[in-house]
């Protein structure tokens, strides 16, 4: 009760507002943050849960154990199962072979359906699916089949009305797999068309949705067999998945640096505190308080400070965030699901974690205060090591860290890059500031600031990690947000591909190119696609070669096969090299992911059975292939030549300035020639990238804002020794004018040192981040050399006057009471 | 009143080992006994050892040899919470920089080493409000230190010293940090209280006056203790 009253009586003396205010802000940063990447990161998933049609994806040749669905309703988890198989659907004497689908009530479970009422209208969305006796036919096979709405056609022994045309199904999927003409029918339809008969290439799709996800996932992944795959949305659709992950990965970077940021502040003031507690300490050992009870006393003030002042952050964390998402309303265009209490007690941990690991080493110091010192106040207080203090405050940030962001890799990398940029402000920084000694000739003003660097390297050195720190910081999450989203932009540039050819034949192939390019359109280059399985590796058959392990999925089943001459421009060589002109037949390019799941060489020999016949081909060369760019790509590209005497179509991606008026004129042209609109697909990524978009650039503000009052905090924390100063050099005659420019001066240097090493931190973590996170191309970027150490000079020289004016805008008289308190 | 000297010395040795590793004498076999309601004035040359022997006496340190008796308990073979329990509600202090809490009202200050020691805060209350209006400063109770003069925060530190009703109380320079006038009155005010409460006193000082006006005069030099007699 004891440590109450004092914490009480010195919280309204005003003696722990500074701990309490950096112990507020660093919970209410992290709360916020943690709040709004809770609440994008549901959206995000939420929005790309609907291109899978579920939150995951069960497929297999088979249906699926009802054990299995026990289970799932068992978590609360919904699911639909869809049953998707080729077959031939006709209308009087025109047949086209088509993708079946058939769907039960429920279908999708997240997003929606797009149907037409004709061929000629455009699509609106719907929840109900095929009735009973009825049929839904996308355009490509209303095309095909030149049928209309109302029209009967036969699939297998049964007859089914179209009564719709399929405009949009959101779990399609943008790959060419998924392109053959479509018929969504009712499952209750199934038996009567007789068309599963055994030996039917059948796939069985369950959806699955619910909150319970990740848990039913971590239940059903050990009992699927070879032959089943269970997707996210992450590898369900990678044309959005690689952007999820990399966003999801840049929130928690911008987490964990906030963690950092609000370490550091909690650092300075606690210390602070602590050193003011010295004497407090002594005393109460001399009214007969035992070590234990003072060190009992403390760690109860600290402790309660820490649970209020982390309650406090939490609401003002949830305060914050609900106004920064009502303020950014009209930019969101995603609807943010309610907010959880996982945040909040996220929060109440990230104050305890934080107060112990930066302040736990400040208690031990007050617990070892003799009491002699009450008569010797130069009597040796000894506290924790360094080495120790240190490495107390690196485990609280990499357990806060990981606690955060679940990424163990990430938060290494982020403790690596800042025990590099402690080892560069102790062994450079202080370096750098001896150096800039000579500034001192530069005036009065420019003397007393540099001295008040080089006289308390204590001091200067912590304010230099904590600018520093915080430069490191913005600069990190304002170049991996750069980045992604121009590499998202990359992605789906304006004038992405927003058409797919298929069914090209050699005879059209020149005709077909002329037409595009006439009516000012752009196209990839014809692919010619011959199907082939992958038989051998040099002679010895690919379980054998795989020792037993199981072989990846794209080379279960046949594969699309191509030659070409030049590389895509989505893909590059890692390894080996492309073809040179005159290329002999016989070699073969393999994607990256694939030649390693493989166990490849280059040099290896692979043989496919195409049909009845056997190719061979060398390992030249490996391709890292931009999935996601919506151009035609391949997990094999041979030399010309080596497919040629296999008969075959070819498929291109082009863009057209019309798309539905020049499709339609094209597709009257060739009329064997199938053209597929993917604007839907299209703006479907857009939208989410987008999304993504706006995300991680509402953290990155936060985040700035968040570095901007824990610089102004630590700052807070020299005040009592500025007054001090600035009351004597007052009292000398120093002049307002003086004094100001001093801390000018000293502030702009502290901050364009601090500038400097951030920017030595940013090329280490940025190239570590990455490279070894983001899987992006870290390039040294000039304007972090100039723009760090301008940026933070200006900055911290602003917010460091703005906080130490009060210590010049006294009279000399008070300051010296304030400073002798 | 007891016989029993409130303070007993016996054979006490203490030095220091500087940065060279050479020893420093600054006690030397000092003996002496302090009786229940003395006031003894400790005085010497700066640096002559006399904080060092004042925090000896008060148990805040433990000599190299000899023994140091309190009320009959021996400081020098208990441990440094041990001696803090010895010192609980029995001794008190008055320091050169009056060391208040910054925080805290003058009240309040005096107040604490009661709630330390578990007395109610009611009872605390009015006991340090008591001893406020006895140190003059009733009018003054719910000032912070940094609004009060210096002679006034030096009248909370004695109040606070007080307050416990302490047997024996150490004085540090009492008057070192105020002006000749406070001064002289803080050490009237620390007199008469010494004679109203019966508590023993000592006090290290330079202040001459301030000495002759105690029952004993001990002078610190090269490690001896010398009694001056009148």
């Amino acid at each position: 009760m004891t440590a109450l009253r004092l914490l009480w009586r010195e919280f309204i003396g005003g003696h722990l507002t500074l701990l309490a205010l950096a112990l507020t802000v660093a919970v209410g940063a992290m709360t916020t943050t943690a709040v709004l990447t809770d609440r994008i990161d549901g959206a995000m998933r939420a929005d790309a849960a609907l291109l899978l049609g579920g939150d995951l994806r069960l497929t297999g040749p088979r249906p699926v154990s009802p054990e299995w669905l026990n289970e799932a309703t068992r978590l609360d988890m919904d699911y639909t199962q869809t049953i998707e198989f080729p077959s031939v659907v006709g209308l009087e004497t025109r047949f086209e072979l088509t993708g079946l689908k058939i769907v039960q009530a429920g279908y999708p479970l997240r997003g929606q359906l797009e149907i037409a009422d004709s061929r000629a209208s455009s699509g609106y969305p719907t929840n109900q699916i095929p009735e009973p006796g009825t049929a839904w036919a996308d355009p490509q096979l209303a095309s095909k089949l030149d049928l209309a709405v109302g029209d009967k056609i036969s699939v297998g022994e049964t007859e089914l009305v179209v009564d719709q045309i399929l405009v949009f199904e959101p779990d399609r999927g943008g790959s060419f797999v998924s392109l053959s003409p479509r018929l969504l029918m009712n499952q209750a339809d199934l038996a009567g068309s007789e068309l599963i008969q055994p030996g039917s290439r059948v796939r069985y799709i369950t959806l699955f949705a619910g909150d319970n996800a990740d848990a039913f996932r971590s239940w059903l992944e050990p009992q699927l067999d070879i032959s089943q795959d269970l997707d996210g949305v992450v590898e369900g659709r990678p044309e959005v998945g690689n952007a999820l992950t990399r966003a999801t990965t840049y929130l928690s970077l911008a987490g964990l640096l906030t963690v950092l940021l609000s370490g550091a502040a909690i650092a300075m003031t606690a210390t602070r505190w602590a050193n003011d507690h010295i004497a407090d300490s002594a005393l109460f050992r001399t009214f007969g308080l035992t070590a234990r009870e003072t060190t009992g006393l403390f760690a109860t003030e600290l402790g309660v400070l820490g649970l209020l002042a982390s309650c406090v952050g939490v609401g003002v964390g949830y305060l914050v965030q609900f106004a920064l998402v009502d303020t950014i309303a009209g930019m969101l265009t995603i609807s943010l699901p309610e907010p959880s209490m996982t945040p909040a007690w996220l929060g109440l941990l990230t104050g305890f974690v934080t107060l112990f690991g930066f302040a736990a080493p400040a208690l031990f110091m007050l617990s070892q205060v003799p009491p002699i010192r009450v008569l010797k106040r130069d009597y040796a207080v000894s506290g924790l090591g360094r080495g120790v203090r240190y490495l107390i405050a690196l485990i609280s940030i990499a357990v806060l860290g990981f606690l955060y962001s679940g990424d163990a890799l990430l938060t290494a990398w982020v403790v690596l890059a800042v025990v590099v940029l402690f080892s560069l402000v102790v062994f450079l920084g202080r370096i750098v500031i001896r150096l800039l000694g000579p500034l001192e000739k530069l005036g009065p003003a420019w003397r007393f600031g540099m001295q008040q660097l080089i006289r308390d390297p204590q001091q200067s050195g912590g304010q230099l990690m904590a600018f520093a720190l915080t430069a490191l910081a913005i600069a990190m999450v304002s170049l991996v947000r750069f980045d992604l989203i121009t590499t998202w932009e990359a992605q789906v540039p304006t004038d992405a591909p927003n058409t797919f050819a298929l069914n090209i034949t050699d005879r059209d192939a020149p005709g077909f190119r002329q037409a595009v390019l006439d009516r000012g359109g752009d196209l990839a280059p014809l692919y010619p696609i011959v199907r082939g399985r992958l038989e051998t590796v040099n002679g010895i058959p690919l379980v054998d070669h795989l020792e037993g392990v199981e072989p990846p999925g794209a080379v279960r089943r046949e594969l699309s096969l191509t030659e070409a001459s030049e590389i895509g421009r989505d893909n590059m060589i890692d390894r080996g090299r492309w073809f040179v002109a005159d290329e002999p037949p016989g070699v073969v390019t393999v994607e990256s992911e694939l030649f390693d799941e493989l166990n490849l060489r280059l040099g290896d020999v692979l043989t496919y059975q195409v049909g009845p016949d056997v190719i061979e081909a060398e390992v030249i060369g490996t391709r890292v292939v931009q999935w996601e760019s919506m151009l035609p790509n391949f997990f094999m590209i041979f030399s010309e030549g080596t497919l040629s005497s296999f008969e075959s179509t070819r498929l291109t991606s082009l863009s057209l300035p019309d798309p539905d008026k020049d499709t339609a004129a094209i597709a009257g042209e060739f009329r064997q020639v199938t053209l597929l609109s993917v604007d839907a697909i299209l703006d479907q990524v857009r939208g989410i990238l987008g999304r993504v978009s706006q995300a991680v650039s509402v953290v990155l503000y936060f985040v700035l804002v968040g570095g901007v009052l824990v610089l102004a905090a630590s700052i807070q924390t020299s005040l009592p020794e500025r007054r001090r100063e600035s009351a004597i050099l007052r009292s000398l005659g120093g002049s307002d004018a003086l004094l100001s420019q001093s801390q000018w001066a000293e502030f702009l240097t502290l901050g364009v040192v601090a500038g400097v090493l951030a920017a030595v931190g940013t090329e280490i973590l940025g190239w570590l981040v990455y490279t070894q996170i983001f899987n992006l191309q870290w390039q040294s970027f000039w304007a972090v050399w100039i723009g760090l150490p301008v940026g933070s000079g200006v900055l911290v020289g602003l917010i460091g006057r703005w906080s130490a004016r009060q210590a010049r805008q006294l009279p000399p008289a008070q300051l010296l009471k304030i400073a002798d308190g | 009143m007891s016989s029993q000297p409130v303070l007993h010395v016996r054979q006490v040795t203490h030095g220091f080992t500087d940065q060279s590793g050479q020893r420093l004498s600054v006690l030397e076999s000092i003996e002496l006994q302090i009786n229940p309601g003395d006031s003894v004035a400790i005085v010497g040359p700066s640096g002559a050892g006399k904080s060092t022997l004042l925090s000896l006496l008060a148990g805040l340190d433990v000599p190299e040899t000899g023994d140091i008796l309190f009320q009959g308990e021996s400081f020098s073979a208990e441990s440094e919470d041990a001696r803090a329990l010895i010192r609980r509600g029995r001794i008190g202090f008055v320091f050169q920089s009056f060391q208040l809490l910054q925080g805290l009202t003058a009240l309040e200050n005096v107040m604490l080493p009661l709630e330390l020691t578990g007395i109610s805060v009611g009872e605390a209350k009015q006991r340090a409000a008591k001893w406020l209006g006895r140190v003059g400063l009733g009018e003054r109770m719910t000032h912070r230190p940094r609004m009060l003069s210096g002679g006034e925060q030096q009248r909370t530190a004695v109040a606070r010293a007080f307050v416990s009703e302490p047997a024996l109380l150490f004085a540090d320079e009492p008057t070192g940090n105020l002006d000749r006038r406070t001064g002289e009155a803080i050490t009237d005010l620390l007199f008469n209280l010494n004679r109203e409460t019966g508590t023993t006193l000592v006090l290290v000082t330079h202040d001459e006056r301030l000495a002759e006006r105690c029952d004993r005069i001990l002078h610190l030099e090269n490690g001896q203790l010398l009694e001056v007699v009148e």
